[in-house]
């Protein structure tokens, strides 16, 4: 019997190698088809009519004159006359037409009069934060008080984070097509399975008639859970007209609506004692994710297990587009604010960074990992060659500086079904309702496929991304890997079983004594004694046999695990002059489990880190603070970093014994929580001062190194 | 970090967070999802009666609730 | 996008025939900042005339006593002229800076210096000035890519091109051509207005004309550019300066230093100009000029940077000059 644990090392041959992506060639052959790519004949363009103000009252909405234009096929209210706008994008009313020039200009047609108001938009002060709105943990006041006073070594710093939002490639939308009564949806998703639940109400249809098929995605980072009120209005049009319909958002609305991280803004008193352990961490912290809550962040980050520590959380409810989850909610802001303050701390005592965070690991739940992290990331950066004290830099404008950060995560497996279908001709297939964000879930679940059933990569074909497969778990939280790794893991074994029981009589052993390995089944460790995987499939007679998987697995081994640390450590240069920060290097060093490819798992830091320089030094939204309007949702002035401004990246996974037996473990996330504090820390290292608030754009930089007298 | 939100077991029916899509134990998630919860009656992080949107503030006492 | 009507004539007698409609005819030449303006409703042009397939306003001359370019010379090709590349290096820098291989592809020399503004504000649909129910927006709203200098009426936003500065301080002259036919010579220096109202023009050239094309004196000279931006990546300057002169014995001779993306025009900076004039061009005169050219810079609330930034930009690029 072949058993689900993962193969030890020495019988992994896929599994762990660096294999690049199944879907590599036709993402970059263009032939991948993604739901912007649908067309059909006949079909309809949506254009959505949105609130132009952060806070306004609507008088009236008047479609006549987009109704009149010839080849408009509807136009629908979506809200109405004394309906409040509290963020600039909300949807007014939609138009549909038979071309996307139609339907532009039908949507220019449409006249919206608003009563407009005054909105609140600032959230960098603690005094707009809403009273109701507490999270305040305060285990006993006079002891943290006492704690701080008490310090040999003490800091009293601000640090902040500015909204950002998603900014995925492929914007959110969808397209709806209807046959023969049901209703077929092509979206941009990261939840296959359960998306169409989201749309019976508007397509007047039970999810069982609606079906779901996301085979490529351009980025959702955790803005593409739900099917959203466009896809409502989509799936409606669509049911109501019969035609087939697309909607996607213009960019504009994308950056307004579809998805931002709060802010987050901190008060920090830290102290240590004066040889640079920590003793208290006492935080007032604020954000607004909009007109929602945005949760208090969970400070000291990592370092849980400091002594005193006293939190004071608010919320500061703005006229925004709604927070939606970004890429490991709330973990950069907890650790911008954590590592920032440490490393201020730090500086205070006179202490090399490095040592202090060594010096205080105890505080962290995973010492011995952090502390083999952060040597092998300080030896990837030369950090022993390159280090000095704050501000310790040289002659000339242009100071260079190290900054430190380390950040953890869950990352469990999520639940996932899979069927595995051997076929008597020797084929493979695996499906699974999972879907591919662009991170390798395609090919991961391929090379677990093949490694179980000793087969090349090439032989298995994998069937995921729509929801008529075996439903799996949203792609959130870093659980997709562990998740379709066990369910078909699980899948696979079971099927391998089934075919081993048809083989074994042949080879006259029993069944546990069987294996299937480099293309045949044989007994174990025997290739003399074997069969081909194609003879073997042969022996299943006229009917192909399906192993069905899950996670939690049919038999219970636990083939994920969860909780994963990291280290980042960068290299930039701050011209002092003008304010510019240049990334040199950085490096991250991350432990995920048992990594199944070690290529995208690369990949997978590679980019986070590429958003981590992004939102570190360039990417924040912009409004107006008059009309509310964000004024750079847009790809212009919505600044992303390109080749030319990451720097040379270097990525270090921890494999082998003590990470492999784990088991496998989620990495969407974690890789992106550090850069922002990595980075915020090697400017201050650099320059001299801290620049309390990302991104660190030159009006920022100048203004700190202004304040603290340091400007060349 | 503890979270007393987490102790509302009669949350409304188009209360939605990330984590109700991927684990069993939909309240295990809170401690990440740094309050990202959304209405499923209009996408928004407020809910229809404008109100924040939140485990421990959808309960029965909003107009809009729902079971 | 409204529908329109779209020319493209062989030949710049019918180009000019075909703008003879009135303001409604546009110019159309690489498109690359006229699409987008467009798409974004800013301009709705009825009919569009294309210079693409008119021969004799493309290409470089150099062989007379000015550099002769072409209004529908590409910036790829402008700067990639072996002359252009000896004789102005500013302008090199001031093109290639712009760092994407489509925009310098496509965007002309004409159109780099007709280019609307790209004030958030008014790409958004406030309008030139900013304004919302007739309150302007810009002077308590994110202004911090706005200008620091000309900003005393009602017009905040910076000249967006990156040629302008640097043909002003090279002495230029813009020559376009209207329904009389007749060439018309403007200075760099006055091509570039201000707008006190919304219906103002931005630059010298007439409803109907076109440029046709830009003659710079061919003088060697020491020239540089040097530019601040937020990031390496496609993006738009914080801040340029460019600095010309004549080295007279290791001393600086009709010195001109002129400012970019801090003013509504190319920002003419006599003061630092006149702290360069008669002194070799080293740390110390760089550094007097830098400080010169700020004199006088009224930032809006967010944009106090900006006055750093140009000081820190005069200085740098009076050094690349000196070693040019
Ligand atoms: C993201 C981004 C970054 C950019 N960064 C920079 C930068 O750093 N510096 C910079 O300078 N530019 C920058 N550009 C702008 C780019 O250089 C301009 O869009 C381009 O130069 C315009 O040239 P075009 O030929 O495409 O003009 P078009 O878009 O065809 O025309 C622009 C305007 O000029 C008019 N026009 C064009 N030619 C003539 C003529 N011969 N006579 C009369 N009127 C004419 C048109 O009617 C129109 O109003 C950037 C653009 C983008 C999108
Ligand atoms: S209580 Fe109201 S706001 Fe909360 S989920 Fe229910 S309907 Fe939405």
């Amino acid at each position: 019997m072949a058993k689900n644990a993962w193969p030890a090392a020495d019988k992994r041959d896929l599994i762990g190698e660096r294999i690049s992506r199944l879907d590599g060639p036709v993402k970059a052959t263009g032939h991948a088809k993604y739901a912007y790519d649908m067309n059909r004949p006949g079909m309809l363009y949506v254009r959505l009519v949105w609130a132009p103000y952060g806070a306004a009252k609507i008088q009236s909405i008047d479609t006549s004159a987009a109704k009149a234009i010839k080849g408009v096929a509807g136009v629908w209210n979506e809200m109405n006359e004394g309906d409040e706008i509290v963020h600039a994008g909300q949807i007014v009313a939609t138009v549909a037409a038979t071309s996307e020039e139609i339907a532009q200009e039908a949507w220019r047609a449409v006249k919206v009069a608003y009563e407009v108001k005054q909105p609140q938009m600032n959230d960098t002060v603690l005094e707009n934060a809403d009273e109701k709105e507490q999270r305040d943990e305060i285990p006993d006041a006079a002891t943290v008080d006492k704690a701080y006073a008490d310090a040999e070594v003490k800091i009293d710093g601000h640090y902040g984070l500015a909204p950002i939002t998603h900014c995925c490639m492929e914007a959110h939308g969808q397209f709806a097509e209807m046959k023969d009564g049901d209703q077929y949806i092509w979206p941009s998703t990261q939840n296959v399975s359960a998306y169409a639940a989201g749309l019976t109400d508007a397509a007047g249809l039970p999810a069982s008639q609606i079906h779901v098929d996301c085979q490529y995605m351009g980025g959702g980072f955790g803005s593409k859970f739900s099917s959203d009120q466009w896809g409502a209005i989509c799936s409606r049009i669509s049911k109501e007209t019969g035609k087939p319909v697309k909607l996607m958002l213009e960019r504009d609305q994308e950056l307004m609506v579809a998805g931002a991280r709060p802010s987050a803004f901190a008060n920090v008193k830290a102290g240590a004692t004066k040889d640079g352990k920590i003793t208290v961490f006492d935080s007032t912290c604020w954000g607004s994710g909009g007109m929602g809550t945005s949760r208090g962040l969970g400070v000291p980050y990592v370092f849980g297990n400091v002594p005193n520590i006293r939190r004071v959380a608010r919320n500061v409810r703005t006229n925004r587009g709604s927070q939606r989850a970004w890429r490991a909610p709330g973990h950069p802001q907890a650790c911008l604010v954590t590592m920032a303050a440490l490393d201020d701390l730090a500086a205070a005592a006179n202490m090399d960074a490095l040592e202090f965070f060594l010096k205080n690991l105890d505080l962290t739940e995973r010492p011995d990992v952090y502390r083999e992290e952060l040597q092998i990331a300080a030896d990837m950066i030369g950090y022993k060659e390159k280090a000095h004290l704050r501000g310790d830099s040289g002659d000339g404008p242009v100071k260079r500086g190290l900054g430190i950060s380390i950040h953890m995560w869950g990352g469990g497996g999520h639940k996932s079904e899979c069927n595995c279908t051997i076929n008597p001709d020797g084929s493979v297939s695996v499906a699974l309702g999972t879907q591919d964000l662009g991170t390798g879930t395609r090919t991961v679940v391929g090379i677990v496929t093949a490694e179980t059933l000793g087969l090349p990569l090439k032989r298995v074909q994998v069937n995921i991304g729509k929801d008529q497969y075996p439903p799996s778990g949203a792609s959130g939280g870093s659980t997709t890997v562990g998740g379709v790794s066990s369910s078909s893991r699980d899948a696979a074994t079971n099927a391998l079983n089934m075919l081993l029981e048809k083989v074994a009589p042949s080879l006259g052993v029993p069944v546990d004594q069987l294996e299937a390995w480099d293309g045949k089944i044989q007994v174990i460790g025997d290739p003399s004694k074997s069969v081909t995987w194609e003879k073997a499939c042969s022996m299943l007679g006229q009917i192909p046999i399906t192993g069905k998987g899950s996670k939690p697995t049919s038999d219970g081994t636990e083939l994920d695990n969860s909780g994963v640390g990291g280290v980042q450590m960068a290299d930039v240069s701050v011209d002092t002059e003008t304010g510019r920060v240049t990334i040199n290097e950085f490096v991250a060093v991350q432990d995920c489990g048992l990594i199944i490819d070690l290529k995208t798992a690369e990949s997978q830091v590679y980019g986070a880190m590429i958003m981590g320089v992004t939102y570190a030094l360039y990417e924040e939204a912009i409004y107006d603070p008059i009309t509310g309007r964000m004024l750079n949702a847009d790809m212009e002035f919505y600044r992303l970093a390109g080749l030319a401004d990451v720097g040379t990246l270097k990525v270090h996974m921890m494999t082998g014994p003590g990470y492999d037996e784990r088991g496998v473990i989620g990495l969407g996330e974690p890789p992106v929580i550090s850069p922002g504090a990595a980075i915020s820390n090697a400017v201050a290292n650099a320059c001299g001062v801290r620049v309390p608030t990302l991104p660190l754009t030159p009006d920022r930089v100048i203004a700190a190194l202004e304040q603290g007298g340091k400007l060349a | 970090m503890a979270n007393p939100a987490s102790d509302n077991l009669f949350t409304c029916k188009h209360l939605r967070s990330k984590e109700m899509y991927y684990q069993a134990d939909q309240r295990d998630g809170d401690q990440y999802s740094g309050g990202a919860y959304w209405c499923a009656k209009n996408h928004e992080s407020f809910g229809p009666d404008g109100g924040v949107v939140e485990r421990s503030e959808c309960t029965p006492d909003r107009t809009c609730f729902q079971e | 996008m409204k529908s329109f009507e779209y020319a493209a004539p062989q030949n710049l007698d019918d180009a000019i025939a075909l703008l003879a409609s009135g303001e409604a005819a546009f110019v159309l030449a690489g498109g690359t900042d006229l699409v987008t303006s467009m798409k974004q409703g800013i301009v709705s042009p009825a009919r569009l005339v294309s210079l693409k397939a008119i021969e004799e306003l493309k290409g470089v001359d150099t062989s007379g006593d000015t550099v002769k370019i072409g209004a529908m010379t590409s910036l790829a090709e402008l700067a990639s002229n072996e002359s252009v590349a000896k004789l102005y290096p500013s302008i090199v820098t001031a093109v290639n800076k712009i760092g994407s291989a489509q925009i310098v592809n496509m965007g002309t020399v004409g159109g780099d210096l007709c280019q609307y503004p790209r004030c958030w504000y008014y790409r958004n649909g406030f309008g030139l000035f900013g304004m919302e129910n007739g309150q302007p927006l810009i002077p308590d709203g994110e202004n911090k890519y706005h200008a620091i200098f000309g900003n005393d009426g009602p017009a905040k936003f910076v000249c967006a091109s990156s040629l302008g500065p640097a043909l002003v301080a090279l002495g230029a002259t813009v020559t376009v051509r209207g329904a009389d036919n007749q060439p018309r010579d403007i200075p760099a220096t006055e091509f570039f207005k201000t707008p006190q109202s919304p219906e103002d023009p931005l630059t010298a050239v007439a409803v109907g004309e076109v440029v046709t094309h830009v003659a710079i004196p061919a003088k060697a000279t020491k020239n540089a550019t040097y530019e601040i931006r937020e990031r390496e990546g496609l993006d738009w300057p914080l801040v340029t300066a460019t600095v010309v002169y004549t080295d007279n014995g290791g001393k600086a001779q009709d010195a001109r230093v002129v400012l970019g993306h801090v003013a509504p025009v190319p920002w003419i900076a006599t003061g630092a100009a006149a702290a360069l004039e008669g002194k070799a061009v080293d740390e110390s005169s760089a550094l007097e000029a830098g400080a010169a050219a700020v004199e006088g810079a009224t930032p809006l609330s967010k944009n106090g940077f900006k006055v750093q930034l140009a000081k820190v930009a005069v200085k740098r690029a009076a050094l690349a000059a000196a070693q040019a």
